[in-house]
């Protein structure tokens, strides 16, 4: 790596130098310690030394010319080393420009790090060995949290530079392991990218949370799963709630039309939320409100299984009037979820946990599950969902209200 | 060294004034409940039927006063050890120390001196509360003209004992209640571990943990966890946290790129602060590859709770999940 020789510090008041004379030039071998070049200062004149064995390279300034402290005079490299420019009147060529050679990644707009932030956060030993090797820290690709870019990130960009010779992999195959690799999305998850960022930027998305007291819903699971076959799920049971309680909520089962009008839809065909391996899939109980639980189990239980073969027909994918969506089972706490239009609302419920509650005189544990309600405030308002969700309580308490 | 003999901390400690008052006429011991009791920890246990109450002197309690007294009588060129039976307690003493003890050799050029050694019990663990568990080393690290050093193994206690008995310089000499069963190989002969220099105690490539006293332990515990998942830590017991050794922490900051600093006080203003602090304003600065990281008791006074004492204070879980916040460069990010 190539020594860098600075203007020194020589005294406190000193701010900067003039060069008497230069002892070396451009392309000259010295060893370390030799003397290259004769400073004055207004106290007193100074001889500099050669930082290290090797060649001088981009050697800066003139005799006569006044130079700040800290400024960089010349590089000592090894032969054929690439060395950093060192300003405006660098001798010789131009340096050749370095962010092209910095990384086969594409490059990001300059000084931003691809989100439109700057300057770049990096470590400090990620810009030393960035300067060290002549490489443009903006142009490497960080792998910590918002782009950061560490020490090992340079020491990879530094590799990938280093065989020249070897060609560049054939576009969309994946290339050297670590590096950058692009793939296509699957059909599924193509339609899901355009559907969601549509919704999120033209749906008024707003969000309700609260705690469903979950004893009873448990409790029922329990009682049912030696009376039923196929035993119900928690998302069967919450998909049967949701169903009959959306019936006294037309506005939460009803659709936006551009324009000012909305339509209200007479049955409740709830879409389920299922990820599969080639993206997330919304298959749809037709009519779900008026199904037995008997009946629910098994239709919702076969959508899934379809779901997650590839066997679902468009018309299993359409005509839903609102969305429930479990992540429970994978531990999540809670999450906001995006409408899937048409819908005006989509409800996201996460784990079963157990939280104490203050009950007259005393803590009792008490399971819950968190709700958010994500609701298109064009067709309902706060108070809308949050009566849903009251209502939603209510039957999960009490499941003979359903009676 | 002369073959392998296993002792207490605590005899490693009482073996070192032992050994050293044998030596030399001028040295006694003060302090309360040191004789007859043999001190609230049994550190002096056996001294005073060895040397008699006028070098094994129990004290009313009264640190300011007999404090002062040891500052007084190390100005006239004995070589007084003070034991306070707390560490919180050094409250009491803290002009004797601040005022008097550390300023006289700088105040007279040169011409006087107080080789004073001080030795107290600090660090939490132990149930015994807020006015008993606290760890106030940074304060003395703070006063120039006072030394505190503050070993982690029975070899250790007595080496550095012994040559802070040699030092013409007041030493705050920090023990910790945890750590006086602890056993360890330790020389029967009299040896000195040099003031001012850390311990490499354990090599690894990854990062950096630097500690002291009890939690030189945690840290080392905390390297075997990681060691089990792909992460070598090297572990750089302190050993004397004034004057501080930068010079080993900078080696090993240079090699690994990443510091973690394990201190059982309070984080605030902590003498973690200052280890990070001159890795961050020296050439070494430009090896960090992650941002430094303190390890250490949370900011308010040690609970009675168990539970709760527990919970504020750093142990080998903290640290391990503090590396791995470290090292991992993907937090918050969806893969």
């Amino acid at each position: 790596m190539a020594a860098e020789l600075k203007v020194p510090r020589l005294n406190m008041d000193m701010e900067e130098a003039t060069i008497i004379r230069w002892l070396v030039e451009e392309g000259d071998e010295v060893k370390e310690g030799d003397p290259v070049l004769e400073i004055d200062t207004d106290k007193v004149s100074f001889e500099l030394e050669a930082p290290a064995d090797g060649i001088v390279r981009n050697l800066r300034g003139a005799a006569g010319d006044v130079v700040p402290v800290g400024t960089t005079l010349l590089y000592i490299a090894a032969p054929g080393e690439e060395v950093p420019e060192t300003g405006r009147e660098a001798a010789g060529t131009p340096a050749e420009p370095q962010r092209e050679l910095a990384t086969s990644a594409p490059p990001r707009e300059p000084g931003t790090d691809g989100k439109g932030r700057s300057p770049v956060r990096a470590s400090p030993a990620a810009r030393r060995a960035a300067a060290q090797r002549g490489l443009a820290i903006e142009a490497i690709a960080g792998s910590g949290p918002g782009g950061r870019v560490y020490l090992s990130d340079v020491l990879e960009a530094d590799v990938r530079r280093q065989p020249r010779e070897v060609p560049a992999p054939p576009e969309g195959e994946p290339s050297a392991a670590g590096a950058l690799r692009r793939e296509k999305l699957s059909r599924i998850r193509r339609i899901g990218a355009e559907r969601t960022a549509r919704s999120f930027a033209e749906v008024p998305h707003f969000y309700l949370r609260r705690e469903l007291g979950a004893d009873r819903l448990l409790e029922l699971r329990e009682r049912l799963k030696e009376r039923l076959d196929p035993a119900p799920t928690l998302t069967d049971l919450l998909a049967l709630a949701v169903a009959r309680t959306l019936r006294s909520h037309p506005r939460l089962n009803a659709r936006y039309i551009e324009g000012g009008e909305m339509e209200l839809n007479p049955r409740v065909n709830l879409g389920i939320a299922v990820a599969t391996e080639e993206g997330l899939l919304v298959p749809v109980v037709k009519g779900a409100d008026a199904l037995p639980l008997r009946e629910l189990v098994p239709a919702v239980r076969d959508l899934i299984l379809r779901a997650r073969e590839g066997r679902l027909g468009s018309e299993d994918l359409s005509g839903g009037t609102f969305t429930l969506s479990n992540l429970g089972m994978m531990e999540v706490d809670g999450f906001d979820a995006i409408i899937n239009p048409p819908q005006a609302a989509i409800l996201a419920v996460g784990r079963v946990r157990t939280v104490p509650e203050w009950r007259e005189d005393e803590w009792v544990p008490r399971r819950v599950i968190s709700a958010t309600l994500s609701v298109d405030h064009r067709v309902a308002d706060g108070a809308d969902g949050a009566r849903f969700l009251m209502d939603l309580q209510s039957v999960l308490l009490d499941w003979e209200l359903l009676l | 060294m002369p073959e392998a003999r296993v002792i207490t901390y605590r005899e490693a400690v009482r073996e070192a004034m032992v050994q050293a008052m044998r030596h030399n006429e001028e040295v006694f011991l003060m302090g309360e409940d040191v004789g007859v009791y043999g001190g609230a920890f049994g550190v002096s246990r056996g001294m005073v039927e060895e040397f008699g109450e006028d070098r094994v002197v129990d004290t009313p309690l009264s640190e300011a006063g007999f404090v002062g007294l040891c500052t007084g009588a190390a100005l006239l060129g004995m070589r007084p050890i003070a034991e306070i039976q707390f560490s919180d307690f050094i409250t009491h003493c803290m002009d004797q120390l601040v005022n008097q003890a550390a300023k006289v050799r700088y105040m007279f050029g040169g011409e006087a001196s107080v080789p004073l050694v001080v030795r107290t019990p600090g660090g939490a663990g132990t149930g015994a509360a807020a006015q008993h568990s606290q760890s106030l080393e940074a304060w003395f690290v703070h006063v120039p003209g006072l030394k505190v050093v503050m070993p982690s193994t029975p070899y250790d206690a007595k080496g550095l004992l012994l040559a802070a008995l040699d030092d013409p310089n007041p030493v705050i000499f920090y023990e910790h209640k945890l750590l006086y069963n602890r056993k360890g190989e330790v020389p029967e002969d009299l040896y000195r571990v040099p003031l001012g220099e850390a311990a490499l105690s354990r090599e690894g490539e990854d990062v950096t943990l630097v500690a002291a006293g009890l939690m030189h332990h945690y840290a080392l515990e905390a390297a075997d966890a990681l060691s089990g998942e792909g992460v070598e830590a090297e572990v750089i017991d302190l050993r004397t946290l004034s004057p501080m050794d930068h010079r080993t922490v900078a080696r090993s900051v240079e090699k690994t790129g990443k510091l973690v600093v394990v201190e059982e006080d309070v984080k605030t203003c902590g003498w973690g602060a200052e280890v990070v602090s001159r890795i961050v304003e020296s050439e070494s600065f430009y090896a960090l590859d992650r941002s430094p990281a303190r390890v250490a008791a949370a900011d308010v006074p040690i609970p009675y709770n168990r539970r709760l004492e527990a919970y504020v204070r750093p142990t080998p879980e903290k640290v391990v999940e503090a590396v791995k916040a470290l090292l991992d460069a993907r937090v918050g990010v969806y893969a």
